[in-house]
C-alpha cells in the first residue's frame, strides 16, 4: 500500500493537450486556429465533453505581450471528461487532430500522504 | 490555493494564479501526486502544462517545493525520457526519507505501515518514496507530527486536532519548504534581497546531511541529502 489520500468523488478526468505551435483554441468559437488561416474544429467528440484553455487568462493574449514561459502555458488545452468517460476513450482521436502535438491523460491527484486515521477523542 | 478550478483539476491554472500573486523569495508548495503511465504515483512536473507553469514561477523568483510521490517509482527510465521527471523545472523535489525514531514509534502501536524499526534506516529511501536524478533532497517521510486527523489529540473542535502519524512525501516536503521560507528570511534580512530559487536548492543540496543506503534502498535510488538547516545558513 502506497500513503494516498484520494481526490474528491466525483472529481472529472481530463486529457492534458499540448498544441502544436502555432496553434490555439478559440473557446468562444469552439474551433482552433492555427497558422496561415488553419483551422479545426473536432466533431468526434461524445456529448458532454469540454474543451477548455488549460489557463484562460493567458488564452486570448497576443503573445508579444507575454514572457516566453507564458507563450509556452498558452499551448495547453484540457478535454475534461462527463463522468464514465475515461481518457484511453478519447485519446487516439484526439491524438489525430491537426492541430495536437501531444495528448496524455490528464493527473489523477492524490495527496501523497496515508488516508486519515479515525479520530481520537480526548 | 485550490487547483481544483471550476470543479476540475487544473494545477496549471493554480499555480500560474499564485504566481500572479506572490513575489520573487516567496514559496510554493505542490503536495500533490497523480497516477503515472506505469500505474504509479508520480511528481506534477509529469505532466507538461504543469512543468510549464512551475518554470513561470521559478523565472520570477519563487522557490518551487514539490512532493515526489509516493508511487516507487524510479523518474530515470526510459519511459520517462522526455518528461518532466528528466527535466529541470527549477522546482526543488522532495523525496521521503526515515526519520530519526521517537518515542511514539517505537511503542510499535501501528498506525499506517508499521513501527519506526521496520521503516529502515534513518536517511535512508522509505521504500515508497519516488526518486531519480531530479529528486533533490528528502525531508521526513513517517510518523510526522502535525495537525489535522485527531489521533494524537481529538477535541470537538477541528481546530484541535493533532496526528503524530502523518507520513510520505507530504509530510517530507512542507519540512523542506519550512528550510527554504527560514534561508530566504535570513537572505532578505542579511542581503536586502531573497535568493533565486536555483541558489536555494543550490545551498539545501550542498549543505544537507548525505543520503545513507538501507536494506533493498541503495543510494542510488536517489532522493538526495536531508536539509541541514544550521550549515544551510552558513552559506546564506
Amino acid at each position: 500500500m502506497q500513503p494516498a489520500v484520494p481526490p474528491p468523488p466525483g472529481t472529472p478526468r481530463t486529457i492534458t493537450v499540448t498544441l502544436k505551435r502555432g496553434w490555439a483554441f478559440d473557446e468562444k468559437a469552439r474551433r482552433f486556429h492555427g497558422p496561415k488561416a488553419a483551422a479545426f474544429t473536432p466533431t468526434d467528440l461524445p456529448d458532454g465533453v469540454r474543451v477548455q484553455p488549460t489557463v484562460p487568462d493567458l488564452a486570448g493574449r497576443p503573445p508579444a505581450e507575454l514572457s516566453p514561459e507564458e507563450r509556452d502555458l498558452q499551448r495547453y488545452v484540457q478535454v475534461v471528461l462527463p463522468a464514465g468517460t475515461l481518457p484511453p476513450d478519447l485519446l487516439t482521436a484526439i491524438r489525430r487532430w491537426p492541430c495536437t502535438d501531444s495528448a496524455i491523460p490528464g493527473p489523477d491527484v492524490s495527496l501523497p500522504a496515508p488516508p486519515p486515521l479515525p479520530r481520537k477523542q480526548s | 490555493m485550490s487547483a481544483f478550478i471550476g470543479g476540475v483539476f487544473n494545477l496549471a491554472q493554480a499555480l500560474t494564479n499564485a504566481t500572479k500573486h506572490l513575489r520573487a523569495g516567496d514559496a510554493i508548495l505542490i503536495e500533490l501526486q497523480a497516477t503515472g503511465p506505469n500505474g504509479k504515483y508520480v511528481a506534477m512536473q509529469y505532466w507538461p502544462d504543469i512543468f510549464s507553469a512551475i518554470v513561470a514561477a521559478t523565472k520570477k523568483g519563487i522557490t518551487v517545493v514539490e512532493a515526489a510521490g509516493n508511487g516507487n517509482e524510479n523518474f530515470d527510465l526510459p519511459i520517462f525520457a522526455g518528461t518532466g521527471l528528466q527535466k529541470d523545472s527549477g522546482a526543488i523535489v522532495v523525496g521521503a526519507g526515515v526519520p530519526p525514531a521517537n518515542a511514539f514509534d517505537f511503542d510499535g502501536s501501528g498506525g499506517f505501515g508499521a513501527s519506526y524499526q521496520s521503516i529502515g534506516v534513518p536517511r535512508s529511501r522509505i521504500w515508497f518514496s519516488n526518486y531519480g536524478k531530479i529528486v533533490n533532497v528528502q525531508g521526513w517521510g513517517f510518523h510526522v507530527t502535525t495537525l489535522a486527523y485527531g489521533d494524537l489529540q481529538g477535541h470537538s473542535s477541528e481546530n484541535r486536532w493533532y496526528t503524530a502519524r502523518f507520513s510520505g512525501t507530504s509530510s517530507a516536503s512542507p519540512i523542506v519548504t519550512g528550510a527554504v521560507a527560514c534561508i530566504q528570511g535570513r537572505a532578505k534580512a542579511k542581503l536586502g534581497a531573497p535568493l533565486t530559487p536555483a541558489k536555494v536548492r543550490k545551498i539545501l543540496m550542498a549543505t544537507g546531511t548525505p543520503q545513507v543506503a538501507g536494506p533493498g534502498v541503495p543510494v542510488s535510488q536517489r532522493i538526495g541529502p536531508q536539509p541541514n538547516l544550521v550549515k544551510a545558513m552558513t552559506l546564506v
